[in-house]
């Protein structure tokens, strides 16, 4: 099984959600799977996500090493994992792919900036944050997630890097209106107030930085009801890619029901799996529509498609 | 021979898979199960579900155990997959059940791996008197360990007998993420009861604030929810491991596990440290106790420099968490009276930038003058937190510690400060003992030649 994310996700998207039409189904059903698509590539960027973070973890420590001590087994775990592909830049492609189809998810935007910072592009991560700070989170967010508290945090500390340290406490001061405690992090914002001769409030802030708080990463905090990948189809906890083809059953006249971004779909009898990838070479109309003449339909679930 | 109960809670594939690749055959080394058997009359209780107590009954290595040892099935439940609380109900009924026997007790979970000499180092400090241990593990990827540890079963169909120094190469090799994030070299952090300092090519130093208890007496010693010393502890109460030539166990978890609490860009330092042991479930009589030991894990002979380096290291590190374990219980209690919220905040900002551990009189009982706001008049300090100002913020709050606890009788007047400062006019407004010192809240205390 092989995938290429080919530029234009959008179009991809797009492309997608018409063979959805061709199917019959309506609009109201294709804004459902963009919205389930969505998840589901959010939930792939988030386990490559989390592979990323990890890496960063057992690099620190591979580079103590001393001479002559076993390579960490964690790179040979890994690599089966992912087949040879870089995590960061998979996460990217996740999320950006999620957005295309859902561009006011804003897990998927926080989660995208993170990885711009990870790259340097701090200005396009700026932008990013500062829009996840005014964006409706997950109706069913995890009230521990603080998405919106989190950006703005972000954006301080993005602020506080270029010297505009009015701005970075505001945002910091924001923040902790909200959330409350901060985890070891909350010490940036009294460190912040001393630099800009607020001593008193800076000494009330360092009085609040003491007891015992957390801050997690709202990278992994789903909403309760994000979509995850159907376990009939994809394993799960391991890092996928989205648009990789799993095989899901064989009907008993010889039709194959398959997974790719988010649908189901049915192939005649005969057709290999392996054709159904011409799905993500969406070279023209012409070629989608011809190729799917060959499927007789896709749907947004497994059960529609045994009938 | 004095009953103990070694007891193990466990279900489902993953868990019985490690417990029969690696648990047991490394608890069935000579200088384990076998060793301790020889001086306590041993029971082994395995509190399971219906399906796996009859999967574990007819396994070799179970019925092997039996040769040397008692073996008690706990068949708690019907379901297939338990809830995790199950887990800790277990335990705690086990130790229920050790205490009304008489017995001692040791967890022995499922997913980890024993250096071949633990239990019965174990059981030596026991019979010696000691009401309980406390071991060092390291965690470990499960997906990599244990088919490491399933090639050294081959080679032996049985029991595996490994030593410390190459059980802690393969900790090295197999190190997980959780572990790892918490030694000097990591970008990141967790929240983290432990801190881990490389020696190159020797293994790691561990420090750490508490640890659960391997094994325990229950009828003489209190044990808490998470399996620490509990209330009425006392220093000699408990053996700490300090060198995994002694005892050693890996814990087995899964690479993704628990990424969400990881900290990104915020390594560990010793007041998170600090604040995690004042978590009420981590909070104890002997985590300054604990916090005391260097634990060195080695897979080499240690060379004594390069420990050494690292010990330095790792003493001002954790001068600073013990440091700062007592002055958040100092802050904390001094803030229940009330009015004292200036030199609350002035100690905090002392604190929390690392002044204080140089000087602060860690494990000698002091006495620590905390004026109220009334105190300062119309002009708190505020400029001692300028960033040019570190060294009077110091002064200023060590003019107010004094070696020695209080006694009301004597009272201040002629006491030297730690500076050699000497306080005017003090009219003490109430007197707490906290962590070790003695706290006195005063309605007046200018040290002379400052103001406040």
């Amino acid at each position: 099984m092989s995938s290429t994310f080919a530029a234009g996700e959008e179009e991809r998207a797009s492309a997608l959600a018409a063979c959805l039409m061709t199917s019959g189904h309506e609009p109201r059903a294709i804004a459902e799977w963009r919205r389930r698509t969505a998840w589901m590539m959010h939930r792939a960027g988030e386990r490559w996500h989390e592979l990323v973070l990890l890496s960063e973890v057992m690099d620190d420590f591979a580079r103590s090493r001393g001479p002559g001590d076993p390579a960490p087994a964690f790179y040979r775990v890994t690599a089966t994992m992912t087949g040879g592909r870089d995590p960061l830049a998979m996460a990217e492609q996740c999320y950006t792919l999620g957005l295309a189809l859902a561009p006011d998810r804003a897990e998927s935007l926080y989660n995208l900036a993170t990885l711009l910072l990870r790259r340097g592009e701090t200005g396009r991560a700026f932008a990013a944050f500062d829009a996840v700070a005014h964006m409706p989170p997950a109706a069913d967010a995890q009230a521990h997630a603080f998405l919106n508290a989190n950006a703005d945090w972000r954006c301080g500390e993005i602020l506080e890097a270029r010297g505009e340290l009015e701005s970075a406490a505001a945002r910091y001061e924001s923040t902790l209106r909200t959330v409350g405690g901060f985890g070891p992090d909350q010490l940036r914002y009294p460190r912040l107030l001393r630099r800009l001769k607020r001593h008193e409030q800076a000494a009330a802030e360092y009085e609040r930085a003491m007891p015992y708080s957390h801050r997690y990463a709202p990278e992994f905090v789903l909403p309760a009801s994000a979509v995850d990948f159907p376990a009939d189809a994809v394993p799960p906890g391991k890092p996928v890619d989205p648009l990789a083809i799993w095989p899901v059953e064989t009907l008993p006249d010889g039709a194959k029901i398959i997974f790719c971004a988010g649908l189901y779909f049915r192939l005649q009898p005969g057709m290999s799996p392996e054709h159904a990838d011409a799905l993500l070479d969406l070279a023209s109309t012409k070629g989608l529509r011809r190729l799917f003449k060959r499927i007789v339909r896709c749907a947004p679930s497994a059960e529609a498609l045994r009938r | 021979m004095k009953p103990f109960v070694l007891t193990t809670c466990v279900w489902g594939d993953i868990h019985i898979d490690a417990m029969m690749t690696s648990m047991v055959p490394t608890l069935l080394a000579p200088g384990n199960l076998p060793e301790l058997a020889q001086h306590f009359d041993t029971t082994y209780r395995i509190s399971t579900t219906h399906r796996d107590a009859a999967l574990l009954r007819v396994h070799p290595l179970i019925v092997a155990i039996q040769d040397h040892v008692k073996l008690e099935f706990v068949v708690a439940t019907d379901e297939a997959a338990p809830g995790h609380i199950h887990h800790v109900n277990w335990y705690h009924q086990a130790i229920a059940d050790a205490r009304a026997a008489g017995a001692l007790v040791a967890f022995l979970p499922p997913d980890v791996t024993w250096s071949g000499v633990t239990l019965g180092n174990m059981g030596r400090h026991m019979a010696d008197g000691r009401l309980g241990t406390a071991m060092p593990y390291v965690r470990v990827i499960s997906e990599s360990i244990l088919p490491a540890v399933a090639a050294l079963q081959q080679s032996t169909r049985g029991a595996i007998d490994i030593s410390g120094r190459d059980l802690m190469r393969l900790a090295i090799e197999h190190m997980h993420p959780l572990s790892a994030v918490a030694t000097d070299a990591s970008r990141h952090g967790r929240p983290s009861l432990e801190m881990l300092w490389h020696v190159r090519g020797e293994g790691l130093l561990l420090r750490n604030m508490v640890r659960e208890l391997f094994s325990f007496n229950p009828n003489k010693l209190d044990i808490t929810h998470l399996w620490y010393a509990g209330r009425g502890a006392k220093l000699d109460d408990v053996h700490i491991v300090t060198d995994s030539d002694e005892m050693l166990m890996l814990s087995f978890a899964p690479l993704m596990k628990d990424v969400g609490l990881f900290l990104q860009d915020r390594p560990i330092v010793g007041a998170d440290t600090a604040r995690q042991s004042l978590h009420p479930l981590n909070d104890t009589p002997l985590n300054p106790y604990f916090a005391e030991h260097s634990i060195r894990l080695h897979y080499e002979k240690i060379t004594l420099e390069r420990w050494a380096a690292a010990e330095a290291l790792a003493e001002l590190e954790f001068k600073q968490a013990v440091v700062a374990r007592e002055l958040m219980q100092i802050c904390a209690a001094v803030q229940e009276f009330g009015g004292c919220s200036i030199a609350i905040r002035l100690l905090s900002s002392g604190l929390l930038e690392g002044l204080l551990a140089e000087r602060w009189p860690v494990r000698r009982p002091s006495t620590i003058v905390v004026p109220t706001d009334a105190a300062f008049g119309p002009s708190p300090p505020w400029d001692l937190l300028a960033e040019d100002m570190a060294d009077d913020l110091q002064r200023w709050i060590f003019d107010r510690v004094f070696l020695g606890l209080f006694e009301p009788a004597k009272g201040l007047a002629d006491r030297l400060a730690v500076t050699g400062s000497k306080l005017h006019s003090v009219e003490i407004a109430r007197q707490l003992g906290v962590a070790g010192h003695s706290v006195v809240v005063t309605n007046s205390a200018a040290a002379s030649g400052r103001a406040g």
